[in-house]
């Protein structure tokens, strides 16, 4: 019976063989799981930092739904029709504060918004249609109807305000004339 | 012991190798060196073994791990990219009434502070001080205020002038101009009154 010989150069060969291609099988698994690995945690971060940032947005977004839900504003009217509702405003306050409204004029343009405020308008995107409005009446009244311009619904900007006295009856109360020409501003159009 | 044959002669000394011994030292040698060589390979295949079994499921685990979070993650990440684009379409559709709100607010301010400066002026009128007209026009972030007045006397116009040259932002309040006026009698006077206010940037 043939003794089973382990310790020879063959044996020796093969082992050596296998010990290279285990550590290289070893070896490359563990590169192969180690960049797997590092490669899904570089993409779970990169995820992570994007649900964050969506999440910024998000709560950014949310904060703009809530705000114009506490905002009473009317936006249907818009370009010349915001004229209109200027026109009226200065119609029922002239006739809360007494004083006559002798003329409304408005353009029939609506031009690039320029601020008369800044040098630079910061607003893109917003429209400008200027108008003049003539009243007539004692000061108190006129300044009556000036100081109720805060309760305006649609965004007006003030260019000039002239106050002329015409005329002063026996008692010493004046009559004025005040001519007052505003920009009505209006998103969009222009 | 003696070193002598029979016949009486010496016993020739012959030198001798031992082959058989030489050749089993050899092979010995030989053996020892494989089973050196055959034990480190084994040793060396078995550590290898262990390495590979200690890391790699330690590493498939931490892979695992990772894959399954990302999973969860870019789960996540689509359903917020879902839920963040319905959001942002109403938070658009909302924006022009926060844009209109603005605006309106900034515009309510800017009317409030120029009819401020303008009463300001009105208020610093005592009764023996009478204005004619008044034109506030506002240019590049400035109010100019122009004011034509009769004062009854120069002192009325003076104190006049001190008091509506008062108040925030006043960037220049002069009287530009006086001459004599019959408003108020012989001593009155007509005056103008400049003032420049800063009301924007």
């Amino acid at each position: 019976m043939a003794q089973l010989e382990i310790y020879t150069n063959r044996v020796a060969n093969i082992l050596d063989r296998c010990l290279k291609v285990t550590g290289a099988v070893v070896v490359l698994a563990c590169l192969y799981l180690g960049f797997a690995y590092y490669r899904t945690s570089v993409k779970l971060k990169e995820t992570n930092l994007n649900i964050t940032a969506r999440n910024a947005n998000m709560r950014d977004a949310q904060h703009v739904i809530d705000h114009s839900k506490e905002v009473k504003v009317d936006i249907s009217e818009r370009g010349l029709k915001a004229v209109g509702q200027v026109q009226e405003f200065i119609e029922k306050s002239a006739e809360n504060a007494n004083c006559e409204l002798s003329e409304f004029q408005a353009g029939s343009d609506i031009l690039p918004y320029l601020s008369r405020f800044s040098r630079d308008t910061a607003q893109k995107g917003w429209g400008q249609i200027d108008a003049t409005a003539t009243l007539k009446g004692t000061l108190p009244q006129i300044v009556a109807m000036l100081q109720s311009f805060s309760g305006q619904k649609n965004p007006v900007e003030l260019d000039s305000i002239e106050l002329t006295r015409t005329v002063v009856d026996k008692s010493g109360t004046s009559t004025l004339t005040a001519k007052l020409s505003i920009r009505v501003l209006t998103k969009g159009e222009a | 012991m003696l070193e002598a044959s029979s016949p009486g002669r010496g016993l020739p000394k012959t030198k001798s190798i031992n082959v058989e011994a030489n050749i089993l030292d050899g092979w010995l040698r030989e053996r020892n060196r494989l089973v050196d060589r055959v034990t480190r390979r084994v040793l060396g295949i078995i550590i290898v073994l262990l390495i590979g079994c200690a890391t790699l499921p330690k590493l498939w685990s931490m892979y695992s791990v990772a894959k399954g979070k990302d999973a969860v993650a870019s789960k996540t990440l689509a359903t917020i990219a879902t839920r963040l684009n319905a959001t942002q379409k109403a938070s658009a559709d909302a924006q022009p009434i926060l844009d209109q709100d603005s605006m309106l607010q900034e515009s309510r301010k800017k009317m409030e502070l120029a009819v401020d400066h303008v009463l300001l002026i009105l208020n610093a009128a005592p009764s023996n001080v009478a204005i004619a007209s008044l034109k506030a026009e506002v240019m590049g972030g400035e109010l100019t205020i122009q004011c034509k007045a009769d004062a009854a006397g120069s002192d009325s116009g003076r104190a006049f002038v001190d008091e509506a040259s008062k108040g925030p932002s006043t960037l220049s309040a002069l009287q530009a101009f006086t001459r004599s006026s019959d408003v108020f009698g012989d001593k009155s006077i007509a005056f103008n009154f400049v003032k420049r206010v800063k009301v924007g940037n």
